[in-house]
């Protein structure tokens, strides 16, 4: 038995300087027999996926798309091919994310706290997840720059998609302290952020017009707004922590209408629903979670919160679901999308609010999100419906290599 | 019954009395001959008579007379009729109340008054022999509020589980110094036998008992009477209890020639002895025989549920049900059982209060869900320091929220006193009954009117001072 | 797997000798009642034309299910039965029937606050209350709640506990009732429910105590049945052995006649169990279950069944028992945790981690999700079949009540529900539920989850959202309109959500 257990690891070390080896390269592999969710069009029955070099090569029916030599065959016939589902508000893939001693941390960030292949993620690979944005807690008001990552992947090259991912911003809810000190109840923070805010944008404006040759005295470099330059040239949203209807009506004032920043309601949970006419009128995208469902103690009913923002206008496009991992298990984001078809939304708005919707909020979705050639090979086979907690994973491709087979590793999730 | 009654019903056309029968609204009977019409109702040897002049009195049993007069004689309401229909005697003296509207005093059938702190509960054993007015405490300021609150009977009842007690009337006093006394407000004792029941297996087996107790004592007596009757040839020795024909047990003194005779004749027949009254159980027997009024705590439709079970079982129990929440249940849910309820041909007792919808804050008005039933119900002002102040403008809500005032206002007169069998002194403006009324400036139940005079028995208790 | 089969041989004889054990005149007085229903015209309930999932055996398209007053009277194919006449008609064509749910460890879904050995959950139940109605929802018409537990539905908060608490030395308690919603009649299945131990990995006073408990209990039964067979053989000067009321149910315990729950989730927990088991040859029902994968054929051998948990017992990550690199031992969580023990013959029901009903914190880990629990077990590798069993007739035989509950067969209490997709899908919602034959809950009187369609594309119906800044409501009028859809963009939702059915 232990000859056994060493000849394992043996060959298992082996294998990982192979892979350490392939890494650059990449696989070649065609996802053939499926029907393909592409994202970007209706289903393809019996589509063909091909990927080379960590990305898509080409989507395209059975009798459209000929697999060339050397590619690796994955049949998923009767299985479904998915674009990897992108969460929007993960606070397990990192470590020790809370610096709750200020209330605006606007130099913080997330980046030097991803954790490469941690026991969260291998099984997080496993629900279907191939990227999240790690973002801090919202014990403080401004939690800092989060970082939008692979679940897969040894090396930081590999695993960070996008940093600057967002700004986090806590709106109520957590980070109101109540304990006299300065911004510590829901009026201070929003004197906080709105100061911080518009200094970072000063700081902006001035380097702006350094840079334009509109003045030649060069400001001095502050660290503690350098990030906030990307936010206000709009390359990275806000993803704000905001529930409860007059809270998002706060937020969406502050950062959208004053402002001017891109923001994403994140969690949006409660009856902040309410305000989904103003919101879909801005255009701005909407992430629905932990909570899926709301108990209306003035009707007595059970309301779907994802499903209340899509059928009040906040449409296809910009409607998304979240997990606050560890609030839910990041594994778990599908299960999400089951509640959320559960309690009324359509099963096609809850695919596309997993995939491209959430790569479009976090302004990425030139890379993830879909299955169209050119964009990276995040693909999940299951074996039926995703939403439906029977089916899984049988195999996951992250950046083009297979992060997860259940022949091969046995069934995690 | 009286002239002036007659005369007033006998202008109602048939279409009126059928419409204010079908409100609910009875009619003074009408059984006297006509030869007693020219009769003076006034009583020659009484004490002095007071002829009140009122807008409109709103006698609750026999609808609304405009232009009224009240004859009051030694508390009592002599007559009542339209002013050009009533013989005032000359020597009567005349108050003049013509712009206001007169009522009779609201009848509370489950106050806490006079008593300190307590609350509604179905919790823990009592007696039933225990007497409320033993623990009744007159507090002027008590008097004072129930007074000014119209309530001119009150029926004070103890709290608790099982049979928790007998409950008495009390009203309020008129002004004075003085502490007040017992008898200055109590108007009478074990009116009403008060039980409570809470769910659980300890309090419906305490329930098994009692009811077995007073059936089998009932029965005993039966027998008992019918063996006495029929010299005991007759009777069913079975239906004797084996431990009560105890011969060694029997009470000598007790032991009359009439009874000896028979146990002669046949030794059997002559164990058979009259039932030994249990004091504390003889309130529900009474209850049982319809002789004594009887009110059951049952807090919300849950309780009731539990309770059901007794109540197929003993068909001869059925008491006027009090349902207001102990602390169990923050709504009042009578509604959920209305079909039960109504089967039971019982009468309800209910706070006065505008509820919500379970888990929800949508409101819904419970009482017109019983009243629209057909159910009798009777509303009780809370039991909290602003119940009394509050308990007009509450009624004034019902209507508000779609009951119709007559149905609002015999809720708190004549049913309440009804359910307590008092109704031949209280509870509506008719002759014979106590000059309990109330005097408001305008509709009772509008909110601009005011309440400016309580009399009870013909003496004001309540007088609203001019600001 | 030989042993299993030899419990479920068991069941039956167990019932009978339970009833026997009753006493004789309530049962008389029961005869005499059940006479006088029979004088009156039974009340028949016909569910047809649905897809009808009786769990014991396949499902039956277009089928019938029967009810006669409260018990199921005849299950079968439309050609195969006819319905009396007089019979209440439902139509369930294009929709599915299945057997109400058991949750065999819930809180608060009978509705009983404080049950004790002294107070009967059926004399305290209160059939409005709000916990129950949304279980009633979920399909769950029996359920099992052990001593202790949160109690109460807590709008806008958590609720639900742990619903078995115990003590080391064995608690009698508990109840397995019905969810008959709007009435007390036929609530109880069995109360008290079981004995109830608790046992500590960290050994010490508890695991002490536990076994010195058992092994009371044991020589107890010795010595009783001793006393029996000499009283058999009709021997004089017998005196009968004396032991306190928890030995005695111990002892029944042992006899298999009601059974013995234990909370156990680790190895160490389960190792003990065990050891406890082959001790004293205890049936035993293990609550959670989380590493008895790891010792799935030690399991099987023994009398043991389990109340499992799928998923992670936490929703935290922190406290997530993802596995140990550090340790070589298999240990932790896994999904396929049901798939192998069944594989190792053990048998199991599926219970869910949060024990109440919560309508405010992360959605699918209550009640409210329990058959979403099972089908966590089909990715694991267990049938759907068997994970539809998990919540229906295995559950109900590890609970000793598969006379009465569990499937849709002849004879059984008339527990069913009209759903309007399969069981296990995880959009379909309980359109009726019947409880002992009455309608219980029926979707479209409650105002739940009525506003939610079959087709999801369809929109919401009757549904507008308080606010905000609405009308004040002064009444209950239910609120008529439309779906709300009016979604922008790829016109998915654009005028679908008009759609008023």
């Amino acid at each position: 038995m232990r000859g056994v257990r060493i000849l394992i690891a043996v060959i298992f070390l082996v294998g990982l300087v192979v892979a350490q080896a392939k890494r650059d390269a990449g696989g070649r592999f065609a996802i053939t027999g499926g029907t393909v969710f592409t994202m970007a069009g209706p289903p393809i029955t019996s589509g063909v996926v091909l990927v080379k070099d960590k990305k898509i090569e080409k989507v395209g029916a059975a009798d459209q798309v000929a697999v060339p030599e050397g590619y690796t065959v994955i049949d998923a016939k009767g299985h479904w091919v998915v674009p990897g589902f992108v969460e929007l508000h993960n606070h397990t893939l990192g470590t020790d994310l809370h610096d709750n001693v200020f209330q605006v941390n606007p130099e913080l960030r997330v980046l030097d706290n991803v954790q490469m292949e941690g026991p969260a993620s291998r099984i997080a690979v496993a629900g279907g997840v191939t990227s999240a944005l790690i973002i801090p807690g919202s014990g403080s008001n401004m939690g800092g720059f989060g970082v939008i990552v692979k679940t897969a992947g040894r090396h930081p090259k590999d695993v960070v998609v996008k940093f600057p991912g967002a700004l986090k911003i806590a709106q109520a809810g957590n980070p109101e302290q109540y304990d006299g000190d300065l911004g510590h109840t829901v009026m201070g923070m929003n004197w906080m952020i709105r100061n911080v805010l518009s200094e970072g944008k000063a700081y902006h404006e001035a380097w702006n017009a350094f840079e334009k040759g509109k003045t030649k005295i060069e400001p001095d470099r502050d660290p503690r707004y350098e990030y906030m330059r990307g936010l206000f040239r709009g390359e990275y949203p806000c993803a704000v922590h905001t529930q409860q209807v007059q809270v998002v009506q706060s937020s969406m004032r502050i950062l959208h209408d004053e402002l001017g920043l891109k923001m994403v309601v994140d969690h949006g949970t409660f009856d902040g629903y309410l305000n989904a006419p103003e919101i879909a009128k801005r255009s701005i995208p909407v992430a629905n979670g932990p909570r899926q469902f709301w108990y209306d103690r003035r009707q007595g009913r059970m309301i779907g919160l994802t499903a209340a923002w899509y059928w009040l206008g906040v449409g296809d496009d910009r409607i998304g679901i979240n997990t606050d991992s560890p609030g839910v298990p990041q594994e778990e984001l599908f299960y999400q999308g089951t509640w959320s078809i559960r309690m009324g939304l359509p099963e096609s708005v809850a695919l596309r609010a997993l995939t491209i919707n959430a790569a479009r909020m976090l302004m990425v979705a030139d890379r993830l999100g879909s299955l169209e050639p050119g964009k990276d090979a995040d693909i999940a086979i299951w074996t039926g419906d995703p939403f439906d907690p029977r089916s899984r994973t049988q195999v996951v491709l992250v950046s083009g290599k297979v992060a997860y087979d259940a022949d091969r590793d046995g069934i995690r999730f | 019954m009286t002239p002036t009654a007659m005369a007033f019903v006998s202008r109602l056309a048939l279409l009126a009395l059928l419409a204010l029968q079908l409100c609910g609204l009875g009619l003074p009977a009408q059984e006297k001959p006509k030869a007693d019409e020219k009769k003076s109702p006034i009583d020659k040897d009484g004490g002095p008579v007071t002829a009140i002049n009122v807008g409109r009195a709103v006698t609750v049993s026999g609808g609304t007379i405009k232009d009224a007069v009240i004859l009051i004689q030694d508390g009592k309401i002599k007559a009542i009729g339209k002013a050009s229909e009533i013989d005032v005697p000359p020597t009567a003296k005349i108050v003049d109340r013509t712009s206001q509207v007169a009522l009779p005093g609201f009848v509370n059938p489950a106050s806490l008054s006079y008593t300190a702190g307590r609350r509604f509960t179905a919790q823990g054993r009592g007696a039933g022999n225990k007497k409320v007015s033993d623990g009744v405490r007159p507090k002027r300021s008590q008097s004072k509020a129930l007074a000014k609150a119209g309530i001119t009977t009150a029926c004070v009842i103890p709290s608790g589980g099982g049979l928790a007690g007998l409950g008495c009337l009390v009203r309020p006093a008129a002004d004075g110094e003085d502490p007040l006394e017992l008898s200055d407000v109590l108007r009478e004792d074990k009116v009403v036998l008060t039980m409570g029941f809470e769910t659980g297996t300890a309090s419906k087996k305490t329930w098994t008992e009692s009811l077995d107790k007073a059936r089998k004592y009932l029965t005993d007596l039966a027998a008992y009477e019918k063996a006495k009757k029929g010299g005991g040839k007759k009777s069913d020795p079975k239906k004797a209890d084996p431990k009560k024909a105890d011969p060694k047990k029997a009470d000598p003194k007790k032991a009359d020639p009439k009874k000896a005779d028979p146990k002669k004749a046949d030794p059997k027949k002559a164990e058979l002895k009259e039932p030994k009254k249990d004091p504390k159980l003889m309130p529900l027997v009474d209850v049982l025989e319809g002789r004594q009024a009887g009110m059951l705590l049952v807090p919300s439709a849950m309780h009731f549920l539990h309770f059901e079970a007794f109540f197929e079982k003993e068909k001869s129990f059925r008491p006027a049900l009090l349902m207001a929440p102990s602390g169990l249940r923050s709504y009042l849910d009578a509604w959920r059982v209305v079909d039960q309820i109504k089967a039971l041909e019982v009468p309800v007792i209910m706070p006065v209060r505008i509820d919500r919808k379970p888990r929800t804050t949508v409101r819904r008005v419970p009482q017109r869900i019983l009243l629209e039933k057909g159910i009798p119900v009777a509303l009780v002002p809370q039991v909290s320091p602003a119940g009394l102040v509050e308990f007009r403008f509450r009624l004034l809500e019902l209507v508000r929220h779609g009951v119709a005032e007559g149905r609002v206002l015999r809720a708190v007169t004549l049913t309440p006193a009804e359910i307590l069998g008092i109704q031949d002194r209280c509870g509506s403006l008719e002759p014979g009954k106590d000059a309990d009324i109330l005097f408001f400036s305008g509709d009772p139940l509008a909110p601009t009117s005011d309440l400016l005079e309580v009399l009870v028995a013909g003496d004001a208790v309540y007088t609203k001072e001019e600001s | 797997m030989r042993h299993a089969f030899a419990i479920l041989l068991l069941i039956p004889a167990l019932a009978l000798a339970q009833k026997g054990a009753e006493d004789k005149k309530p049962k008389k007085a029961e005869d005499a009642a059940a006479k006088k229903e029979d004088a009156k015209p039974p009340k028949w309930t016909a569910i047809v034309g649905g897809k009808v999932w009786p769990v014991s055996r396949p499902p039956i398209e277009d089928g019938i299910v029967l009810l006669k007053n409260d018990k199921i009277f005849a299950v079968g194919p439309r050609r195969e039965l006819s319905v009396p006449k007089g019979a209440d008609v439902i139509d369930a064509s294009g929709r599915h029937v299945a057997p109400g749910f058991v949750a065999s460890a819930a809180s608060g879904a009978l509705g009983a606050r404080g049950t004790s050995s002294r107070e009967k959950a059926k004399d305290k139940v209160d059939p409005f209350s709000d916990v129950m109605l949304f279980c009633l929802a979920a399909g769950i018409t029996t359920a099992h709640e052990g001593p202790g537990g949160r109690r109460g539905f807590f709008p806008g908060r958590g609720g639900g506990g742990s619903a078995f608490s115990g003590t080391p030395t064995g608690m009698v308690g508990g109840v397995i009732g019905k969810l008959t919603y709007g009435t007390i009649k036929g609530f109880e299945l069995r109360d008290p429910a079981g004995v109830y131990m608790t046992n500590t990995a960290r050994g010490g006073a508890a695991s002490t105590q536990t076994d010195a408990a058992l092994k009371k209990a044991y020589e107890y039964r010795k010595k009783r049945n001793a006393w029996y067979r000499d009283l058999a053989a009709k021997k004089k000067d017998l005196k009968e052995p004396k032991a306190d009321a928890t030995t005695k149910a111990l002892a029944r315990c042992l006899d298999r006649e009601i059974p013995l729950f234990m909370s156990a989730s680790s190895q160490k927990q389960i190792k003990d169990v065990l050891e406890l088991v082959d001790r004293y040859d205890a049936p035993m029902i293990v609550h959670d279950g989380l590493e008895a994968w790891t010792m799935a054929r030690e399991i099987g051998q023994r009398p043991v069944k389990l109340l499992l948990t799928h998923r992670g017992k936490n929703s935290r990550a922190g406290t997530r028992p993802y596995r140990d690199p550090h340790r070589t031992q298999p240990h932790g969580w896994t999904i396929r945790n049901g798939a192998l023990l069944s594989q190792a013959g053990v048998r199991w029901a599926t219970i869910t981690v949060g024990k109440g009903v919560n309508t405010s914190l992360f959605p699918g880990r209550d009640l409210m999700g329990l058959t979403m629990e099972a089908c966590f077990s089909v990715r694991g590798g267990v049938t759907s079949t068997e994970a539809l069993r998990s919540v229906t007739l295995s559950a109900a035989e590890i609970l000793h009540v598969d006379d009465r509950v569990g499937s849709l067969d002849a004879g059984k209490d008339a527990d069913v529900l009209v759903m309007d997709r399969e069981p296990l899908d995880y959009r379909s919602f309980v359109d009726l539920a019947f409880v002992n034959g009455r309608l219980a809950y029926d979707r479209a009187k409650v105002d739940l989850w009525n506003h939610i369609q079959t087709d999801r594309s369809k929109g919401l119906k009757k549904w507008k959202p308080w606010g905000p800044w609405p009308e004040l409501r002064a009444t209950d009028t239910p609120e008529v309109g439309n779906g709300n859809g009016n979604g922008n963009g790829n016109g998915n939702g654009n005028g679908n959500g008009n759609g008023n059915n």
